[in-house]
């Protein structure tokens, strides 16, 4: 494999829209990498003293592990948009079409920056694992090993090449209800299914992940670059050609088969998570963590709508109300995708009744204002092009991560105003911050 | 040597291609050839399937049906040695790879030669980039003019000594000289014996630089003809495009 085909698939997919590609892929590998052990490393010290009380076999044990690295890698690989890399339709993609390179050549370089990323994950979930394994007093070799495994079958579940909309949208749909389901059969709660014991449900599992690694035939069958419409989006097709003025951001999240899986991901996983908490009911009393939780969710998503107008010289700025126009109307896009994907976590506040709902209503309006205003503002900074992983995910961590500082911010005080007083605050701040970068973007056009 | 021989051998052949581009849209060739040292025009209107046909000889998009074969070699997209005897100049300036400049992008095509001939690569992509005048070799293809990209996707395509060249809109960014230089680097492509397609919305053009001329419409070659024999029945390609395309509107 030549060093140079490697070096342009890493630089074409981690460091592209910079004028220092290579500098650009040096930070960007650095930060994730480092940001994933910094939190790997607090999650895993608080693992590591903390005495689970778990007394289960081993298999047990590995099938958990199995199953959360996996359940990790497939979600982050997803959400970064690699299945779109994965695909070749990018410009390496196409020349990687046309030109002499034998076909496992080419494969392997599609697949190169999807198995780098692959690896960022594995640096964040191997600590967590082992952690886990000294907590539980099991081996450490073989919880690395299934842990590594569980990322690696993460990414091939990503790579299974679908064109069809419908289909993409069902992955997520697999990948959290699949998920969902080996929780509740690992923790013995699904008692319908009368062959499946607590005990054979590790097994079952474990055969079950191995599937995923059939997405490598198929993605190695699908030719790079071969970026005809093999099966229109019946999405697509049905979504209204025109619409309110205010609303096309919301009508440009929809036609982009990649936010769109993302809000149909999130949704899901919040549906999980929410269901989850409801059940064992682990909300009242933890309101905070659950509005915490769904502002790191909705900043995550709003730091990423950023990519779908270009960086630089977007039709939507120059050619429509300029740049606050732009923000404005990616406010409303984000709000409108994240009180859907949010949806769950304000029912089940609601439904606990640990505060009373003007309280909830309040505290989730504002927090959920404040947490778009920051993810814009965040996305803004960044402003990932399309199709660049790389910012996409350095976009979406840092909008997660600024959302929860604020959120630690805002909710250090006890008193509701106060809270209120600091999340309103942060909205207009955000939002002329937002605004004074995509004007500096605009000026500073064309000069070094 | 030149592999020009009396009798010009086809480099290039389609039989019976299909190419699904939408529910609305099919682009069936039952025959089309190219031939050695010879240069073809491909004409068409909007439309019509011009890129999507090109883009199938390239490997690019694959035909639900039919073979294409460059130099005895099926093109189905993964056949390396039916992509190494095809050049590309697209149409498109977004085709290059904008991370990387220009002397990064030749160098990564030259690195996917066989090792033996890396050092003529080289020497041939100077050489081309002094006759094209492109002196922006250290600046970035993103950062490039639309004629500069131009002339990078000319000299990626014509540094292989290609046995097919697929040529999509040669002039269009290019300056007057720099048009001039294009054209005869193509048309001594094609005097070594290289089978060039060269497709043009410019029927001047396609008449002045062909020798023949393909004319596509409704997803299907209509008329492949000697430029000269065009000319004889005709009078010119445009009063012949105008007959065939839009049933004599030009009346």
């Amino acid at each position: 494999m030549s060093s140079q085909l490697t070096s342009t698939s890493l630089i074409t997919s981690l460091g592209s829209g910079s004028a220092q590609p290579i500098r650009k892929l040096t930070i960007s590998l650095v930060v994730l990498t480092l940001g994933a052990l910094t939190i790997s490393s607090l999650l895993s010290r608080q693992i590591w003293e903390s005495n689970l009380g778990i007394s289960a076999p081993l298999i047990w044990i590995l099938a958990v592990i199995l199953v959360t690295s996996f359940f990790i890698s497939s979600s982050v690989l997803s959400l970064v948009r690699i299945s779109g890399i994965s695909k070749g339709s990018d410009n390496l993609g196409r020349h990687l079409a046309i030109l002499p390179v034998p076909p496992l050549t080419s494969w392997a370089i599609r697949l190169l920056p999807s198995f780098v990323l692959t690896m960022v994950i594995a640096i964040f979930c191997l600590p967590l694992s082992l952690a886990f394994a000294h907590a539980v007093t099991t081996s450490y070799l073989l919880s690395a090993s299934f842990c590594l495994y569980g990322c690696f079958a993460g990414l091939c579940f990503v790579l299974w090449p679908i064109h069809h909309t419908l289909l993409r949208m069902t992955k997520p749909l697999i990948l959290v209800g699949g998920t969902a389901i080996g929780v509740r059969l690992l923790s013995g709660e699904l008692t319908f299914w009368h062959h499946i014991s607590r005990e054979t449900a590790p097994y079952l599992l474990i055969s079950l992940l191995i599937l995923p690694i059939l997405g490598l035939i198929p993605s190695y069958l699908e030719k790079p670059g071969n970026y005809l419409p093999t099966s229109p989006s019946l999405i697509l097709i049905s979504l209204p050609k025109t619409t309110l003025q205010a609303f096309w951001y919301v009508l440009k999240i929809l036609r982009n088969r990649s936010s769109l899986t993302d809000v149909s991901f999130l949704l899901i996983a919040a549906l999980f998570l929410a269901s989850t908490a409801e059940r064992q009911s682990a909300i009242a009393g933890l309101e905070i963590i659950w509005i915490t939780i769904s502002m790191s969710a909705a900043g995550g998503l709003a730091g990423e709508l950023r990519s779908l107008v270009p960086r630089h010289k977007a039709a939507e700025v120059f050619s429509l109300a300029g740049p606050f126009f732009l923000i404005r109307s990616q406010l409303r896009g984000s709000l409108v995708a994240t009180s859907i994907t949010c949806l769950p976590f304000i029912l089940v506040l609601l439904h606990s009744g640990g505060w009373t709902p003007a309280h909830v209503i309040a505290i989730y309006l504002m927090s959920q204002l404040a947490a778009c205003s920051l993810g814009i503002a965040v996305g803004s900074l960044v402003a990932p092009p399309p199709r660049d992983v790389g910012g996409q995910l350095l976009s979406v961590s840092f909008s997660a991560t600024a959302c929860y500082l604020l959120a630690k911010g805002a909710f250090y005080f006890s008193i509701p105003v106060m809270q209120l007083a600091i999340l309103a605050t942060s909205i207009p701040l955000t939002l002329l911050a937002s605004h004074y970068i995509e004007s500096l973007r605009i000026r500073s056009y064309g000069h070094i | 040597m030149s592999h020009l021989s009396r009798n010009p051998s086809p480099l290039l052949t389609v039989s019976s291609l299909v190419i699904r581009r939408s529910r609305s849209f099919t682009l069936a060739i039952p025959h089309f050839e190219l031939l050695s040292g010879k240069i073809t025009s491909l004409v068409g209107a909007n439309g019509c399937g011009k890129t999507t046909f090109l883009e199938g000889l390239t490997g690019l998009v694959t035909p639900q049906g039919g073979e294409i074969r460059i130099n005895g070699y099926v093109q189905d997209g993964r056949q390396i040695e039916a992509k190494r005897h095809v050049g590309y100049i697209p149409d498109d300036d977004s085709w290059i790879i904008p991370e990387l400049t220009a002397a990064e992008y030749f160098k990564l095509l030259i690195s996917l030669a066989p090792k033996e001939e890396e050092k003529t690569l080289e020497k041939r992509t100077t050489e081309l980039s002094s006759l094209l005048d492109f002196n922006a070799i250290d600046m970035q293809t993103g950062a490039l003019s639309h004629g500069n990209r131009k002339k990078v996707q000319i000299i990626a395509a014509l540094m292989r000594r290609p046995k097919v060249l697929i040529v999509d809109e040669l002039r269009n960014g290019l300056d007057p000289i720099v048009i001039r230089v294009a054209e005869r680097l193509v048309q001594a492509e094609a005097q070594a014996g290289t089978a060039v397609l060269a497709a043009t919305h410019d029927l001047w053009w396609a008449e002045r630089f062909s020798d023949q001329v393909a004319i596509l419409a409704d997803g299907d070659i209509v008329l492949r003809e000697k430029t000269a024999r065009i000319q004889e029945e005709w009078g010119s390609l445009e009063n012949c495009f105008l007959e065939l395309c839009a049933g004599g509107i030009h009346e």
